[in-house]
């Protein structure tokens, strides 16, 4: 049986050790690596929380953030998973002009919402939040940093796979890719849901 | 069952491996989701006030029910869970633990007078007070004005639980500044410049009015101690 397996493996997609499709095996994988630095990330954050009071070294959190900008993006994000869920629902069913609406549109929220982070930060920077200035400026644009950085990702990714739908090469978009992407934008929203109770929300509380 | 089998078997897996959820319970759950962050967002507006308890319950709700809904975590194979639940609670373990450790939410002022911080307050009380009447030795220096105003309080004592967390142990500074030498930040380093210092705080920094804390007799006490530490005037 083992030699059998190793044959296929020469021409083909090794065959799945788990029973399950290895792309979506190791996504998961990639997906508990991705949480162990944004886990590190607000460690480091959270450690650093409220010690620039100590020195008197401004600006602080509540000096700058934006009740409206911070509202109005975290729903936009949390939409857009729902957009994309609909996206992988759709596909499944065949139906290829949902997939494409679906996908586009939480393309287009998940720009609109690094759109947001563009101007918090132009914002903050202006106000004097500066990258090396305090604890709060490394430690915030870092971590929000990271959790940009993996949104314009995935819209980018997202945008690739709706264009491959448009190309000939469509039949690569199957269920299981666009499943992955989704795994990947879920992801980041739920980074999004830590980071917006323990960044902004618990500023307003404690 | 041969290999041949298993391979066809495991090729087509992705297509029937967990039954799809429905569009309208994804719509259940988006709801869900939107009325929670309404919730959330409460305290932001001033509507209402939310504990810190609440909101990380929130949280954590919303978190769940997006992987275990939208990213299939829960109805699909048990083997993702196996990788992925592992490394959550270890990430969260570590934000956890950190949080803890750094005081993430204890206000700075809170944190100015916490003290016994890495256990400095075991260690043993340097010999500073001079019993009255017998001023004689060490306190040669600080004189009659020393001796005038002797309090019944153990200035080092008030020192060590209160000071030496921005101070430093040996009251050679820290967060807060050197009080051993002969450079003084705030007034000249005379007994009464250094006892404004302690009663009025410094603004703009984690030097806060200790009247109210300590007390006039410590205040005295601690004030005494700092101008004996070799910086005073």
């Amino acid at each position: 049986m083992s030699s059998d397996h190793s044959a296929v493996s020469v021409h083909e997609h090794p065959p799945p050790s788990f029973g399950v499709p290895n792309l979506k095996l190791a996504f998961w994988l990639f997906l508990a690596s991705d949480c162990m630095l944004f886990g590190s990330l607000i460690a480091t954050y959270l450690s650093y929380r409220g010690k620039d009071q100590l020195f008197g070294n401004g600006p602080y959190p509540l000096d700058l953030f934006s009740v409206e900008v911070t509202t109005i993006s975290t729903f936009d994000l949390l939409m857009s998973s729902v957009t994309m869920v609909l996206a992988v629902a759709a596909i499944q069913r065949g139906n290829m002009f949902q997939t494409r609406l679906w996908l586009g549109l939480t393309a287009l929220l998940g720009a609109i919402f690094v759109g947001f982070q563009g101007y918090e930060f132009t914002h903050f920077y202006l106000e004097g939040l500066k990258l090396q200035g305090n604890l709060f400026g490394s430690t915030f644009y870092v971590l929000t940093g990271f959790h940009g950085t993996h949104v314009t990702l995935g819209v980018v990714w997202l945008l690739l796979v709706l264009a491959t739908t448009f190309t000939k090469h469509k039949n690569m978009v199957t269920h299981l890719n666009v499943e992955v992407a989704g795994l990947y934008w879920h992801f980041v929203d739920i980074v999004w849901i830590v980071i917006f109770t323990l960044v902004y929300l618990m500023e307003y509380t404690v | 069952m041969s290999g041949h089998d298993s391979h066809a078997h495991a090729g087509g897996h992705d297509e029937h491996e967990h039954k799809p959820t429905s569009i309208s319970t994804y719509l259940g759950v988006a709801a869900v989701l939107t009325v929670l962050t309404v919730i959330e967002i409460g305290p932001l507006f001033q509507w209402y006030n939310l504990g810190p308890v609440p909101l990380l319950v929130l949280s954590v709700v919303k978190f769940a029910m997006v992987v275990f809904i939208f990213m299939h975590l829960g109805p699909d194979e048990p083997i993702y869970k196996k990788i992925f639940v592992p490394s959550l609670l270890l990430a969260g373990l570590m934000v956890t633990v950190m949080m803890l450790l750094f005081g993430s939410f204890t206000r700075a002022e809170q944190m100015a007078y916490k003290g016994p911080v890495l256990g400095y307050v075991a260690a043993p009380p340097p010999k500073v007070e001079t019993p009255e009447g017998e001023a004689g030795g060490d306190a040669a220096a600080g004189g009659a004005e020393q001796v005038a105003a002797a309090p019944a309080v153990d200035g080092a004592e008030v020192f060590k639980t209160n000071c030496v967390a921005c101070h430093g142990p040996e009251a050679k500074g820290g967060v807060g500044p050197n009080l051993t030498d002969a450079e003084w930040k705030n007034g000249s380093g005379t007994l009464a410049d250094i006892e404004t210092t302690l009663n009025k705080g410094v603004t703009g920094t984690a030097m806060i009015s200790w009247t109210p804390i300590l007390g006039d007799e410590k205040i005295k006490a601690v004030a005494l101690y700092v101008h004996s530490l070799g910086g005073g005037k």
